[in-house]
């Protein structure tokens, strides 16, 4: 369970900082 | 001593404006041209559709990417049984070769099975490249004053179809020649002279080390990257992996200029980017080839006209090293042929002057892209001297498309100091690092410079690797996971943020009127402009990096031998 939850969470924080990406595009277009 | 690095740059030279015209040619075609290209376009794109697709594009490559390395012990081509890697690990890795940064937290040899070799690092690299051709396209469009920007999927496969995989092919088959392997057999076993025997690692090497240098990838089969007699096995070798990292960012500029219709402005760009490459490579063989080891003085060692030869690789030859350093550094590829932790402290601040301007032709695609950023600023601060509102290709440069330069050249500098003040001034740092003193943090610094710039090369030096899962919990690795998490969300954010803004740039460029060329026009295509642009790199970068230089390489010169404390 510590391995896949480890796992889980490294997935989802790859995932969030493509995200932020997303968010920047929206940023560039109100700049 | 000088023959090397002219025979490499005027090989790549040479070879780069045929292959621009071909970039260009296949590359910048409105229609598709067959039923698979018709299958992948979904129409045009306008800046903001073109971002989204290139990042939804990338968000599944890294779920993909993530979850071959995580089954890694379960699937095929894993003769010699590699278990799985860390988790922090495998977001490191993930993200490393999602954003063409090839940065290695593990040995290739050791840690992966030839399946995570193939269809893991092998695909991401034919991948990653194209991506970031697809957004030089994007920009370069914007520039010319197209409506829409092309197709981010179209484009993508034309440059992994038509570019990378014919030119693999004959690079590939070159390596081959030359004795670099290409097998799916577990490793050889060999009997010494001793009488023991000794395993030698083998494996798909001439598929994977072709592309880590034509898509400047940089991320070796092997540890020890292109030192390997096996991934770069001759002196010849060396010469075409080396023609072959800078071939195709200096294809990009030539294309540029041929999709403008402008090739004056492209000539200015190359001969810029040309004479700091130049100049970077000179610097690192004057102060490394021709100077002798600090390290070394006192001992009885001859270093007369070899230099300092400490981590060099012998069969290419003393100034094969330093040439090597500067170019794949200024290209963001980084594979090395020597370790650059062993470079003189002036020569190590070649590596880290390549990274840090990062637009000295740079990475497939994104090099150019960085260069043309500077080039909106050199626009802008003529403009300011001349006293008229800046203007670069008959378009007005205002505020926010200053506002978009500036977010994507300050992303750069932020990712690189503010993590290496993070971990000099813990513990995260200094407990990682094998030198002590200004050294020691040249190897923390090297590490987030190399992370920012995409770049991937290595100081070496430095303890981050974790290994395999059930390495992750002993307490000593606690430092190497650090590295993973911090250099892998580097490495995400400096990859995006450089090619989002300039893309929007570029469109609101676009969206804009034509202004007519007057006598008061600021010219950009004369070599009076191509010498501001050199002064802006120089200044812009001086000013954000020479202090942390003075701190690193400049005190290991200047302080107490062999390494300053």
């Amino acid at each position: 369970v510590g391995l896949g939850m480890w796992l889980l969470a490294m997935l989802v924080l790859g995932l969030a900082a493509l995200g932020v990406m997303v968010l920047f595009v929206y940023f560039c277009d109100r700049v | 001593m000088w023959l090397l690095p002219i025979l490499i740059v005027g090989l790549s030279v040479g070879l780069s404006v045929p292959l621009g015209v071909y970039l260009t040619r296949v590359l910048d075609r409105a229609a598709p041209g067959n039923v698979l290209e018709r299958a992948i376009d979904t129409g045009p794109q306008d800046w903001k559709r073109y971002c989204l697709a290139m990042l939804g594009f990338n968000g599944a490559l890294f779920v993909a990417g993530f979850v071959i390395l995580a089954l890694q012990p379960w699937l095929p081509l894993n003769p010699d049984s590699k278990k799985m890697l860390a988790p922090s690990t495998i977001f490191n890795t993930a993200a490393s070769f999602l954003t063409n940064t090839n940065l290695q937290h593990y040995s290739g040899e050791v840690h992966l099975s030839y399946f995570s070799q193939l269809f893991f690092i092998c695909w991401k690299q034919f991948v990653t490249p194209a991506i970031g051709l697809a957004a030089l396209l994007a920009v370069i469009r914007g520039l010319r004053g197209d409506r829409h920007l092309g197709n981010f999927y179209l484009d993508t496969w034309r440059g992994v179809i038509y570019v990378l995989v014919p030119l693999s092919l004959v690079v590939g088959v070159l390596l081959l020649a030359g004795g670099v392997p290409m097998t799916l057999e577990g490793a050889a076993k060999a009997s010494t002279l001793d009488g023991g025997t000794q395993d030698v690692a083998r494996g798909p090497a001439a598929a994977i080390v072709a592309i880590k240098q034509l898509g400047t990838n940089g991320g070796g089969f092997f540890g020890a990257n292109s030192c390997h007699p096996l991934e770069n096995p001759a002196a010849w070798t060396n010469i075409v992996e080396c023609v072959s990292i800078i071939l195709v960012p200096m294809a990009c500029v030539v294309m540029f200029g041929r999709m403008l219709g402008k090739q004056g402005q492209a000539a200015v760009v190359f001969v810029v980017m040309l004479l700091v490459l130049t100049g970077l490579t000179g610097w690192g063989i004057t102060s490394d080839t021709m100077q002798p080891n600090p390290g070394l003085a006192g001992l009885p060692v001859d270093q007369r006209g070899s230099g300092n030869l400490e981590g060099k690789e012998l069969r290419f030859g003393p100034p094969a090293g330093p040439t090597w350093a500067a170019i794949t550094t200024c290209t963001s590829n980084g594979s090395v042929n020597c370790m650059h932790d062993s470079l003189n402290p002036e020569a190590g601040l070649v590596p880290l002057s390549g990274m840090w301007l990062n637009c000295i032709f740079g990475g497939v695609g994104v090099g150019l892209i960085n260069f043309l950023v500077y080039l909106i600023v050199a626009v802008f601060l003529s403009g300011l001297m001349v006293g008229r509102t800046p203007e670069y290709l008959g378009k007005k440069v205002e505020a926010r498309e200053m506002k978009l330069a500036m977010l994507a050249l300050l992303i750069h500098p932020i990712a690189i100091l503010m993590p290496t003040g993070l971990f000099a001034t813990t513990d995260f740092g200094p407990a990682s690092t094998t030198n002590p003193g200004a050294h020691g943090l040249s190897q923390i610094l090297y590490e987030f410079t190399s992370a920012s710039a995409n770049n991937g090369s290595g100081f070496e030096g430095l303890n981050d690797t974790v290994g395999f899962a059930e390495d992750a919990v002993k307490p000593d690795k606690f430092g190497a996971i650090c590295w993973d998490i911090a250099t892998g969300l580097i490495m995400l954010l400096t990859r995006f943020v450089p090619i989002i803004a300039p893309i929007a740039l570029a469109a609101s460029l676009a969206a804009k009127k034509p202004t007519p060329f007057t006598a008061g026009t600021l010219r950009t295509d004369t070599a009076t402009f191509g010498l501001v642009v050199f002064g802006t790199i120089l200044l812009v970068g001086a000013l954000l990096f020479l202090p942390v230089a003075a701190l690193g390489p400049v005190a290991e010169h200047l302080g107490p031998l062999p390494f300053g404390k």
